[in-house]
């Protein structure tokens, strides 16, 4: 599959996002831009073509969830794949997102492998 | 007709889940059907229909499992879902057709709650939706992503290791402060968000990058936070205190980390780790086991019954919520005095026995006491003085006695101390926000931030604090163009230092800036009038300068500093609590603002003059100097009044009996004594008959009614007993110049 899709990080810890970076070149995804909350997200997506969104879930100013229910509901952006990463696979938490209309989720810490097959599984579907 | 809607959406699940099979029900289709269950079980209710309510609930559960990978068969769980689907459009066609559903739908229910682990319900009963003891419980056992990823040598890259350290203590520092927010408002979730969230983070990258010690330290304050911001927890001053001690530890292993990273020989922690998961475990229990609700308690003390709390509960829980306590007294059940009886009783359940909080105002009284104990101790002391013969056990009784007291003095006046830390983290965070604001790079460095001061004093020094930090800030640390372009590190530097010296506690705040401007002080004192030239002036002089009114150098007005606020208010301040602010400054290199306070506002050293048959207390920071003058250094001189040379400066006479209406011992300055005396902006000498001594004082306040006596600023008892006014040189020079 193509490696070369836009990949927007969105994580409040600046580590985090650095994390998520190596992880995704180890896979072959170079192609990473990043915000470090649900609001910048929202400002990026708005300006240009992202491909996949892999956010955060627990984020100042606006959170993974309210972030995804904003994509969600705009008219451009609503078929934009969306991977959650939580902390833990809480109950409560992963229903909210599954549905909100998160394509998947991802529980911390996880492996390049992992990581990359969920991104082809989701990308495979569209 | 009326089930139309309904026998539709069921149609169309029912289509929707024949196309797909087992393997292709994903997570987005997951969220679809549930989303679509939500929908069936909100009209459910509509109609009242609890058996279709059921069966919905029972698939969601199946679903959400579903989604959680906690299932043991896919297969199994896919075929109860689908037989789940025709079992609701029997029931709805069923109604639709006769309005009721006669069959059992018990069969269903067990096999769902066999596959999803949820409670099964009494078939057909009314009872809300309970919810699933697990339904908060993490699951992270899923078999598909291991707990340790492998691969840590990749990721284990120092550059990450080097982020996660500065960026981890960043965040630390910021649950300092907003742990000490918290603790003044036990109950703003937003503070514990922001103390949450960090640990949340930090665990999540700590996981990533192998490092176990700070990943479950930080998991077991996140779930500590967690619980308080569910309301499971109460926000007492043991679980401060946890989280603060858990901070520390952090910052701590983070430290050994960075040592580690740069080489250095790793020191053992002073940390017993174990120790302090299991008291954030135990603080975490505790509550949870001795809390008891308030409806448990009135319902223990038979003020109400099962059935009343549930109709409590109920009400609570409507629209717009209310507590349980407001529903129960808004339906008459309970007095607001039962209510309160009960809360505290709750309260009371969470005593910690390390610490107790008491009302500042009982232990300022202490301590006035104390102040009172002493003196009377140097009555006593006066009185043996005068005794001719003293008895021998007496003298013995009595020196204990006097141990005692000064051993009691010490103690209450440590009592009320406070480290400096938290004005510190206050202003280390205020510079975090105004670089940021005025787009500047600055580093805080804190030096001492254990010494302590008078817990009364610490809002007092904040606003001159936040002052001058500002004018640090604003004028001092160059933009990171210009230090770069100067040669120096493109992050400006702030230090914050704090230690004991004499009876005072100085503070200092140090920028490497680009300094003190001598030039345009003077041109800004000469043309607003303030000097006439800088003849004799020292680069000290010239620096005071700008604590004059209206003296403030900066060109560009800016929202950091503003204008109004010049230094000359932060003098104002810093001396309004007998304190002292000077200015070092070299150009290029930064400015130090250095401010000393007086340990506590209670006390003062203080001078004993005798004037007549009066003593006065002048506080000896304002003394500068006590002499007998030769004759020959007093003049009369014509439209100026007396004056006296000091050292070759020319200096007012102020006769003090003159002002008090005293008749003095000595009326000529060349028998009697001169002390040099700094006011705010100008020194005078006095002249008084003769100096007692020197004695730390306790200031009181003369009542409302002598409140604004000239020239005094207060009163205290001397070791004899008697009262002795507390002199107030600004005021005494007011007097004499009219």
């Amino acid at each position: 599959m193509d490696k070369n899709i836009k990949i927007l990080v969105v994580d409040d810890f600046g580590t985090m996002r650095k994390v998520l970076r190596n992880l995704l070149k180890q896979s072959g995804y170079e192609n990473i831009v990043e915000a470090e909350d649900g609001v910048s997200a929202l400002k990026v997506l708005k300006g240009q073509k992202v491909d996949f969104v892999i956010s955060d879930w627990n984020m100042p100013n606006m959170s993974g969830l309210e972030l995804l229910k904003a994509v969600r509901a705009d008219a451009d952006l609503s078929k934009t794949p969306f991977l959650m990463v939580t902390a833990e696979a809480l109950q409560e938490n992963v229903v909210a997102a599954v549905k909100a209309g998160v394509s998947n989720y991802i529980v911390k810490p996880f492996t390049s492998e992992v990581l990359n097959e969920k991104i082809q599984k989701i990308m495979e579907k569209i | 007709m009326q089930f139309d809607s309904l026998i539709n959406k069921l149609n169309g699940m029912a289509s929707d889940f024949l196309f797909l099979d087992g393997q292709k029900l994903d997570i987005p289709t997951s969220g679809k059907f549930l989303n679509q269950l939500d929908e069936v079980i909100q009209e459910a209710q509509d109609f009242d229909i609890p058996l279709l309510i059921q069966t919905a609930r029972a698939m969601a559960h199946i679903l959400e499992k579903f989604i959680l990978d906690a299932v043991d068969s896919k297969e199994d769980a896919f075929k109860q879902i689908e037989s789940g689907i025709s079992l609701m459009q029997r029931i709805a066609d069923s109604f639709q057709n006769s309005g009721e559903y006669t069959g059992s739908i018990q069969d269903f229910l067990e096999a769902a709650s066999a596959i999803s682990g949820a409670p099964i319900p009494v078939e057909g009963s009314q009872a809300e939706d309970q919810p699933q003891p697990n339904a908060l419980q993490s699951v992270d056992e899923t078999p598909e992503q291991p707990v340790s990823p492998p691969q840590e040598v990749e990721i284990q890259d120092e550059s990450l290791l080097k982020d996660f350290i500065s960026e981890g203590l960043e965040y630390i520092e910021e649950i300092e402060v907003n742990i000490l927010n918290l603790e003044q408002e036990p109950g703003n979730k937003d503070y514990i968000n922001t103390i949450f969230r960090p640990f949340h983070s930090m665990k999540g990258v700590a996981s990533f990058l192998n490092l176990e010690t700070i990943r479950d330290l930080a998991h077991n304050l996140e779930n500590l936070l967690d619980d308080a911001r569910n309301d499971q927890l109460q926000v007492t001053p043991p679980v401060i205190d946890a989280v603060l001690d858990g901070a520390d530890a952090l910052k701590m292993l983070i430290g050994q980390l960075k040592d580690r990273l740069a080489g250095l020989p790793s020191q053992a922690l002073d940390l017993d780790l174990k120790a302090l998961m299991t008291r954030i475990n135990k603080v975490r229990q505790n509550d949870q086991q001795t809390g008891k609700k308030l409806g448990e308690i009135l319902m223990d003390e038979g003020v109400i019954t099962p059935e009343i709390l549930e109709e409590g509960l109920k009400a609570a829980k409507g629209d717009p919520p209310k507590k349980l306590g407001e529903a129960l007294i808004g339906e008459g059940k309970v007095t607001p005095r039962q209510v309160s009886q009960a809360l505290r009783k709750q309260s009371a359940q969470i005593t910690d026995t390390s610490t107790i909080r008491v009302d500042t105002q009982k232990l300022d009284d202490m301590i006035d006491m104390v102040g009172e104990l002493v003196i009377t101790q140097s009555m006593i002391q006066q009185d043996i003085k005068n005794q001719l013969t003293v008895d021998r056990n007496l003298t013995r009784d009595i020196a204990q006695f006097f141990r005692i007291t000064s051993g009691l003095q010490r103690l209450s006046t440590g009592l009320r101390m406070v480290p400096i830390k938290q004005t510190f983290q206050r202003m280390s965070r205020l510079v975090r926000d105004l670089a940021k604001s005025t787009g500047k790079q600055i580093a805080v460095e804190m030096e001492g931030e254990d010494t302590e001061i008078d817990r009364n004093m610490v809002d007092e020094i904040y606003n001159p604090l936040v002052h001058m930090i500002r004018n640090s800030v604003d004028h001092g640390i160059e933009p990171a163009a210009e230090r770069i372009k100067q040669g120096k590190p493109e992050k400006g530097l702030i230090q914050l230092k704090a230690y004991h010296r004499g009876g005072n506690v100085v503070i200092e705040i140090v920028d490497d800036g680009k300094g003190l401007d001598r030039t345009k002080i003077l041109n800004k004192a000469v043309k607003n009038g303030l000097i006439e030239n800088d003849e004799g002036m020292s680069d000290q002089d010239v620096f005071r300068l700008i604590l004059l009114p209206g003296l403030s150098t900066a060109e560009k007005i800016t929202d950091v500093s503003g204008r109004g606020v010049g230094m000359d208010v932060v003098k104002q301040a810093v001396e309004k609590l007998r304190g002292k602010i000077e200015i070092e400054s070299a150009p290029g290199k930064g400015t130090a603002l250095v401010t000393s306070f007086p340990l506590t506002m209670a006390i003062i050293d203080g001078m004993i003059v005798k004037i007549g048959p009066e003593r006065y207390i002048l506080p000896t920071s304002a003394i500068r100097q006590a002499f007998r003058p030769q004759e020959s250094a007093y003049a009369n001189v014509v439209g100026k009044g007396e004056i006296i040379n000091v050292m070759g400066r020319l200096m007012p006479l102020v006769r003090l009996y003159e002002l008090f209406n005293i008749r003095p011992e000595r009326m000529v300055p060349w028998e009697a004594i001169v002390l040099v005396v700094d006011g705010e902006s100008q020194s005078k000498c006095m002249m008084v008959d003769e100096i007692i001594g020197k004695t730390e004082v306790v200031i009181k306040n003369l009542g409302e009614r002598l409140k604004n006596l000239r020239g005094v600023s207060g009163g205290a008892i001397m070791g004899d007993g008697q009262i002795g006014l507390i002199l107030d040189p600004e005021g005494i020079f007011d007097l004499s110049e009219t």
